[in-house]
């Protein structure tokens, strides 16, 4: 009658000589990044986006403030214009004589 | 130089390896993996993986430890068991893979099929006689004899890995065990019919 541990102990020696011809193996792969290396990448991509999205989020050059006045020129009443600008400050702008007509108030719609 | 498999024989040093690498110690999980070796690649060849398959298996089945060692509950089973269970999921994935490329090839009559590299002939004859030795075993048999027998895990561990009771897993291992003796019986038959 057959050894019921012949077998066996047959496949453990096969198994024990085949692990011990695989070859050596290669030494366990890391994460390609750290987790420190993550923060800064991370830091670098919001960095990057808030350097490209800048000149997006500066706000539209706002339209020069426009207001008609009345003024008295040289004794004529004469509506003229004050345009608020940033860069130059408040400019009056009035009708050139010839434009205006006399006895008639100036129109500068 | 092969990594000594001394933590393996000591479940405790393997717990305290497990939680040292879990608190992001480099070295402990080194150590560890490199213990763990050896007895996965033991299990991976009574599994029946190809041993050129083999390594490459095993080095999967750390990574993927390795990487969700955190979720590892030492309450819920061993760390051992734990591995096996990696592993057979991925062995019974790498045999159905290898399955469906054969069929695949099979249609391909004319391709030259890839020469296996020989190394020692010592080396060979047990891949041949693990090979043979293992076509005596129905898939679920070879599960049982690599975890229970060539993995030392316990039947009850065998058990809840391959969803049967402990004493299903010592019933399956001895019906494997008598085929393996009568397999190698017939091998010793031949053998000596040939001289």
């Amino acid at each position: 009658m057959t050894d019921e541990r012949t077998g066996i102990d047959l496949l453990r020696r096969a198994v024990g000589e085949v692990a011990a011809s695989l070859p050596p193996p290669r030494r366990a792969r890391r994460p390609a990044l750290r987790p420190v290396a993550w923060v800064l990448a991370g830091a670098a991509v919001v960095i990057a986006a808030l350097v490209i999205g800048h000149p997006l989020r500066q706000e539209a050059p706002s339209r020069p403030l426009v207001e008609v006045v009345s003024l008295r020129i040289q004794g004529r009443e004469t509506r003229a214009r004050i345009v608020e600008s940033a860069a130059a400050g408040s400019i009056v702008v009035v009708p050139s004589r010839q434009d205006a007509q006399p006895g008639k108030k100036g129109d500068l719609r | 130089m092969r990594p000594r498999e001394v933590v393996m024989d000591s479940p405790t040093s393997l717990s305290a390896l497990a939680g040292e690498a879990r608190r992001g110690d480099g070295g402990a999980a080194d150590r560890l993996w490199d213990g763990v070796r050896p007895r996965l690649l033991r299990i991976g060849l009574a599994l029946g993986v190809p041993a050129a398959d083999v390594p490459d298996l095993v080095q999967d089945v750390l990574l993927a430890a390795h990487r969700g060692l955190r979720t590892f509950d030492p309450e819920k089973g061993s760390l051992e068991a734990w591995l096996g269970t990696i592993l057979v999921h991925r062995a019974r994935n790498l045999f159905r893979s290898g399955r469906r490329r054969r069929g695949f090839f099979a249609r391909f009559p004319m391709l030259p099929a890839r020469q296996a590299t020989r190394g020692a002939i010592d080396a060979v004859e047990a891949r041949l006689t693990l090979e043979r030795l293992l076509t005596f075993l129905t898939e679920k048999q070879r599960e049982v004899v690599a975890l229970y027998e060539i993995g030392e895990l316990s039947a009850e561990e065998t058990g809840r890995l391959l969803d049967i009771t402990a004493a299903g897993v010592r019933s399956i291992a001895r019906d494997a065990r008598i085929r393996l003796s009568e397999a190698a019986a017939g091998q010793r038959l031949s053998q000596e019919e040939r001289r």
